[in-house]
């Protein structure tokens, strides 16, 4: 991690031809996803003509990936501060879990439109709240206690998850409002909801991190906390803020799935982390921080949905096809990350090179 | 004479006070009143059929453990151990199973190993051949392992087990029979835990490869400059770490009589957090056999204490979570008061 913190400093010398690489870099790289993007749905469409390129799939595919979107954007968000989030999934549960039981015990037959609503909110905002404080004790934890980005939300992961296993006693939420539901399967002029909900996220946090001061000082506490600090940044409120954020993020998205499968489970979606990790890797995010945009983000997302998506048609008939995603997730996040570190190191006729020599 | 006395006296004190104030010590105070405390809820606690039980539960826990042990004081971090058991585990019952010899049992840990050693090579390459995040690789090997035997290899839970692996579950050290805690047997499989341990404290005392594991995780680019071959310790570690979860894995199937290739999925929390509460830095640098020990101890007798308490087994997770956040919280605060302190100095 600290070899490319050093070599971003190295670069900051060479301020005017970094810059203009570092440009066209990023745009090599999103030209590169949207090929992908194209490359997957035209292959995808030959190989299944009549399952893949209909509107029930990207329907369907529009639903699946607004969910795993919301929380990779609370992942990206704590990579880019050059840490890592393992409690998304964790706070998403626990978040749609107190929203389902606050829903689940007030919500009686006999209730007039309005106490319902009233319920409804009050479960939305508790369920955000919650969102909030999970994030607010990991940003205490990493920012202000010193604790490693890892081993904090590797703890909080599984305190959140115990919370939730407490709570609900093991087995699986059900009976949410159909009002609610409307949150998670509704479209709103053709469009899904929860892709709309995934938009605005998409667009406020765009806006957040490229035309505020507080975005500005994410990209330099990733890029360098040491300077940021001699900057004058308070690099733990920093920290507290943007962990803050992705409990609020997490929790939408618990909301969200919460809405669409009418359920909420202490262990739903565990695989989610890798493949949200996955998605930030690939969208272009640094893992050692400081790097990284909302655009690469969302093709990525649209890759891994289409990739996982037709994994599913073409593998239906072989038992336990979910697993070869996981096999294929676990591949694709190994042989991206070399890729990518080959490519920032040396351009790519010098990785040709290293492979032909095979050093 | 009376001034070596005094000296010796003092000495003494030193040595008192520099024991008191190691990990291990705190550790150890607060089994002891843990224990205490479970003994007078439950007298049972004190049998030597509930010792017997607690470590036959801590078998696996406690191999896995010193391969995380090695890999935390690198400064590394390594989630791929319970999938590498797993998948050695399981591949070698199916290899044995299918080549229809009648395989004694140490033929399955023979079997396995090579596969905790591939696995635990490949994490070593992406780590220190690309210089990847560790956290990120063994994610994502985990993910691939996994993935890979239960799409290509296989994905039912074997319960009809060789004849080799069933007599070896049925074998015992030593049986006592309690009248309250009933019978009760030690399974040779203790050993290997013990054995596991010698090794790792072995290696990280005596050797200069141990030596080098602590370097490493105290400051890579001091070890480097010292002239410790960094990439040669690296493939130590996580192979090291591939080859006692495959030892782990198939002693797995046998106390557990069934082959999963699902098998310690998510014990890897429970394991790091042992070791972490056992005084190991997940930044590096710092960590013992002896530590990782009582952290497990410490964990187990949190767990059964939980249940002789009356809480139930749900909010096992919370407990094992709180112990995780403070076990890495107390260091941090500690060398971040350290920290300013030498700050302060500088300063002055």
């Amino acid at each position: 991690m600290n070899g490319v913190t050093t070599q971003h400093n190295k670069n900051g010398s060479m301020k005017r031809s970094s810059d203009r690489i570092g440009w066209l870099a990023f745009d090599m790289h999103t030209l590169f996803l949207l090929v992908l993007v194209v490359f997957i749905f035209v292959l995808m469409s030959v190989a299944m003509p009549t399952q893949f390129p209909t509107t029930i799939n990207l329907e369907s595919m529009a639903f699946q990936m607004s969910e795993v979107g919301i929380l990779t954007v609370a992942m990206a968000l704590s990579m880019l501060i050059g840490g890592i989030d393992l409690s998304v999934t964790a706070t998403a549960n626990l978040s749609a879990i107190t929203a389902g039981l606050i829903m689940v015990n007030l919500v009686q037959p006999g209730l007039s439109a309005a106490q319902l609503l009233l319920v409804v909110v009050l479960a939305l905002l508790a369920a955000i709240a919650v969102g909030v404080a999970c994030g607010l004790s990991n940003g205490v934890l990493i920012g202000f206690v010193g604790v490693p980005a890892i081993l904090a939300t590797l703890g909080t992961l599984t305190l959140f998850t115990g919370l939730a296993y407490g709570v609900t006693g093991g087995p699986a939420l059900h009976g949410v409002p159909p009002q609610v539901l409307f949150l998670g399967i509704g479209k709103f002029i053709g469009i899904p909801l929860p892709l709309l909900i995934f938009l605005a996220v998409l667009a406020a946090i765009s806006l957040t991190l490229n035309h505020t001061a507080y975005g500005f000082k994410v990209y330099l506490l990733g890029s360098n906390p040491t300077a940021a600090r001699f900057s004058g940044i308070d690099n733990p409120r920093i920290t507290l803020q943007t962990h803050m954020i992705g409990g609020l993020l997490s929790a939408i998205a618990g909301i969200v799935t919460l809405a669409r499968t009418n359920s909420a489970n202490a262990d739903y979606g565990s695989s989610y982390i890798l493949m949200t990790i996955l998605i930030a890797v690939l969208g272009g995010v640094a893992v050692s921080g400081g790097y990284g945009r909302v655009a690469g983000l969302t093709l990525a997302l649209m890759v891994l949905q289409m990739l996982s998506t037709g994994f599913n048609m073409l593998l239906l008939r072989f038992s336990g096809s979910n697993f070869f995603r996981d096999f294929a997730w676990g591949f694709l996040l190994l042989f991206v990350m070399v890729f990518t570190r080959f490519l920032k190191q040396s351009g790519t006729r010098a990785l040709w090179k290293q492979i032909l020599s095979g050093k | 004479m009376s001034r070596p006395r005094s000296s010796h006296c003092a000495g003494s004190i030193w040595m008192l006070r520099k024991i008191t104030q190691t990990h291990e010590f705190v550790i150890a105070v607060t089994i002891v009143i843990l224990s205490i405390a479970v003994g007078l809820v439950n007298p049972a606690y004190f049998s030597v059929a509930n010792l017997f039980d607690m470590l036959r539960n801590a078998t696996i826990h406690g191999i896995l453990a010193m391969g995380v042990l090695v890999v935390l004081i690198s400064g590394g971090v390594d989630v791929s151990f319970p999938a590498i058991a797993a998948a050695s585990a399981y591949l070698s019952v199916k290899i044995l199973m299918a080549s229809h010899i009648q395989a004694p049992v140490w033929a399955f840990y023979l079997v396995a190993l090579p596969f905790g050693v591939l696995l635990g090579t490949l994490n070593a390459t992406f780590i220190s051949r690309f210089r990847l995040p560790a956290l990120i690789v063994t994610l994502g090997t985990a993910s691939m392992t996994y993935g890979f035997v239960l799409f290509f290899v296989g994905n039912l839970v074997l319960y009809n087990l060789p004849s080799g692996m069933v007599s070896y579950q049925m074998m015992s050290l030593m049986t006592v029979s309690d009248p309250k805690v009933g019978f009760s047997s030690l399974h040779p499989s203790i050993l290997l835990m013990i054995a596991a341990g010698l090794v790792v404290w072995i290696l990280l005392k005596y050797t200069l490869i141990g030596r080098g594991i602590y370097a490493l995780g105290g400051s890579r680019e001091a070890a480097e400059r010292s002239g410790f071959n960094i990439r040669l310790i690296e493939y130590v570690i996580y192979s090291l770490a591939g080859v006692l979860a495959s030892i782990a894995g198939v002693t797995q199937v046998a106390l557990y009589r069934n082959a999963n290739p699902a098998a310690l999925m998510g014990t890897e929390l429970e394991v790091i957090a042992a070791v972490v509460l056992g005084g190991a830095a997940i930044t590096g640098g710092r960590g013992t056999v002896v530590g990782a020990g009582l952290g497990l101890y410490l964990i187990t007798i949190m767990k059964s204490s939980l249940v002789l308490v009356g809480i139930p087994s749900e909010w096992q997770k919370v407990v094992i979570g709180i112990a995780l956040i403070v076990g890495a919280s107390v260091p941090a605060i500690h060398s971040s008061r350290l920290n300013r302190q030498r700050a302060s100095t500088t300063v002055e």
